[in-house]
């Protein structure tokens, strides 16, 4: 069996990162954590909403095209693809961070082109849109679908 | 102070002697279990990580407390190599018993040195036990029978078991825990598994299997989902305390979970199959395989496949391919992980028919000479 001591030691181990996580918000990598998914949602109306962010280019004919995310970020996890877009692509940056540098910039702009161009073609402008959907909770079917938020990315 | 030292050793003792109760299994089992998950690894899922390389630095947002920290931006190619390569020889030296505990726990480490690259996208993802499972391994004996290079004894071997076992019952609460917080309420207006449903829906567009019936369910129905994950994982440790019975009793019911989530939230969380499979009894097999194995056409197909599924490996790692199943395509991964699912069931239900001491008298009597393949 194990020791009084290894025991101690293992729950200790184990309690630290989770504390952590529960009263501090953050993560340790690795930990012995799995997903909680703590949210819940509203659903005292007859309708039930939610909100997400989409990327959408306009092409030289000043058309909006919506961009397949899984095509776009493979082969990055989709499930990433929200946490990527909350920060810009990365060029969202604090006051405390530095400056971003031109060469990484040039090197996502490449990076981005490339994919927009394999899906859609040449584009003139790319767009983080986050949408605000509004579903029916009797038949689950699309009620609305509203711009909450729409920010320009700018990489020349 | 004598006494509470005195209390605290028996407190432990019988703590430890409940959970081996409930998980030990004869090594004639870990061992099959050890060739059946490097065959799985291999063939469904070995991840890489090579291609993080080709990612633009500028995306690199590593957790606030990762191996991760210490790098400015992703590492050199060089390094994801190494580590792909490294895992591929561990599993290949899982696979034929080859220092099977060192294997084990270079794979462990070098996937958690991965995954925290990988993790470096803003969002860290929760397949660790996986890995922890190997690290729990490399403190058995799966390595000392069905090898090419058996590993030599260690004494007190059998806990690895024991630690995977409350590894995974803290794991459980650290996803129930926050849940009971918020999930365990009777307002009917408010639903946590509805949270799921419609993150799913909106991150993947995903809405396969019986995920476009769920907003036909009755919302009593639906708020019952919460009470039931919360309960179900809240209730790991006591299930694991309580006996052997209600421990594969637990494990049944943590697979028809997985099932559950996959038909309708399309969650497949396969990376947890193996973690499950370890508490199954595979040394009925044991036997079986000893024989196969000394059969010189068994052992000439084996290597031609082992040497094929290598060599589509290496191709997949030098060309950035991060493709982890290869046996189907990414669309099918749904189904394929209800398959999965389903034949865990089966084998869970019969693993709690089964009489593991009966099975280890038998195995024990297997011939200690017969452990070199």
């Amino acid at each position: 069996m194990f020791s009084v001591r290894f025991t101690i030691c293992l729950l200790i181990a184990l309690l630290f990162p989770f504390v952590l996580k529960v009263f501090k918000h953050v993560e340790i990598y690795p930990s012995l954590i799995l997903p909680a998914g703590q949210n819940t949602l509203s659903i005292s109306k007859k309708q039930m909403s939610y909100q997400y962010k989409q990327i959408y280019v306009t092409d030289i004919h000043n058309r909006r095209i919506k961009i397949n995310h899984a095509d776009f970020f493979a082969p990055i996890p989709i499930q990433f693809s929200s946490f990527i877009l909350k920060r810009n692509f990365g060029l969202k940056f604090t006051k405390s961070s530095s400056p971003v540098d031109e060469a990484k910039k040039t090197e996502l702009k490449h990076w981005i082109d490339k994919r927009i161009i394999a899906q859609s073609g040449p584009y003139k402008e790319l767009f983080i849109v986050t949408l605000k959907n509004t579903i029916s909770s009797v038949d689950g079917k699309l009620m609305e679908s509203k711009i909450i938020n729409e920010e320009p990315i700018y990489l020349n | 102070m004598k006494n509470l030292s005195t209390l605290i050793n028996e407190l432990n003792t019988k703590f430890w002697t409940r959970v081996n109760d409930s998980v030990s299994l004869p090594l004639e089992s870990l061992c099959c279990f050890r060739i059946i998950l490097g065959f799985y690894l291999l063939l469904i899922q070995l991840k890489t990580y090579s291609w993080i390389r080709y990612i633009p630095d500028l995306l690199y947002s590593p957790p606030k407390m990762s191996i991760a920290r210490f790098f400015h931006s992703f590492p050199d190619y060089w390094l994801f190599l190494a580590i792909d390569m490294g895992i591929l020889i561990a599993v290949l030296c899982i696979i034929f018993g080859i220092k099977a505990r060192l294997a084990s726990l270079l794979f462990g480490v070098l996937n958690i040195v991965g995954c925290s690259f990988n993790y470096s996208f803003g969002k860290i993802d929760h397949d660790i036990l996986l890995y922890v499972l190997l690290i729990c391994m490399s403190l058995s004996n799966w390595g000392t029978l069905l090898a090419f290079y058996p590993d030599k004894k260690l004494k007190g071997a059998d806990r690895s078991l024991l630690l995977l076992s409350v590894l995974i019952c803290f794991g459980m609460f650290t996803a129930g825990l926050p849940k009971a917080r918020t999930w365990i309420n009777l307002d009917m207006s408010s639903s946590g598994f509805l949270s799921w449903y419609f993150r799913g829906l909106s991150e993947s567009g995903r809405s396969d299997l019986l995920m476009p019936y769920v907003l036909d369910f009755p919302p009593l129905l639906i708020k019952s989902f919460d009470f039931i994950a919360v309960l179900f994982e809240l209730s790991a440790f006591f299930m694991l305390m309580a006996g052997r019975k209600f421990w594969k009793l637990w494990l049944l019911g943590v697979v028809t979970f997985h099932l559950l989530n996959c038909l309708l939230l399309n969650i497949p969380f396969v990376v947890n199959f193996l973690v499950y499979l370890a508490f199954i009894d595979f040394s009925g097999l044991y036997q079986r395989i000893n024989n196969y194995i000394r059969q010189p056409y068994v052992k000439i197909i084996l290597s031609s496949v082992v040497f094929l599924l290598v060599l589509i490996r290496l191709f997949f790692i030098l060309t950035g391919n991060k493709n982890n199943n290869l046996l189907i395509d990414t669309e099918w991964d749904l189904n394929f992980a209800v398959l999965l699912w389903v034949v865990s069931i089966i084998l869970f239900i019969k693993n709690i028919f089964q009489n593991p001491l009966s099975r280890m008298e038998t195995t024990h009597t297997v011939n200690a000479t017969s452990g070199r393949g």
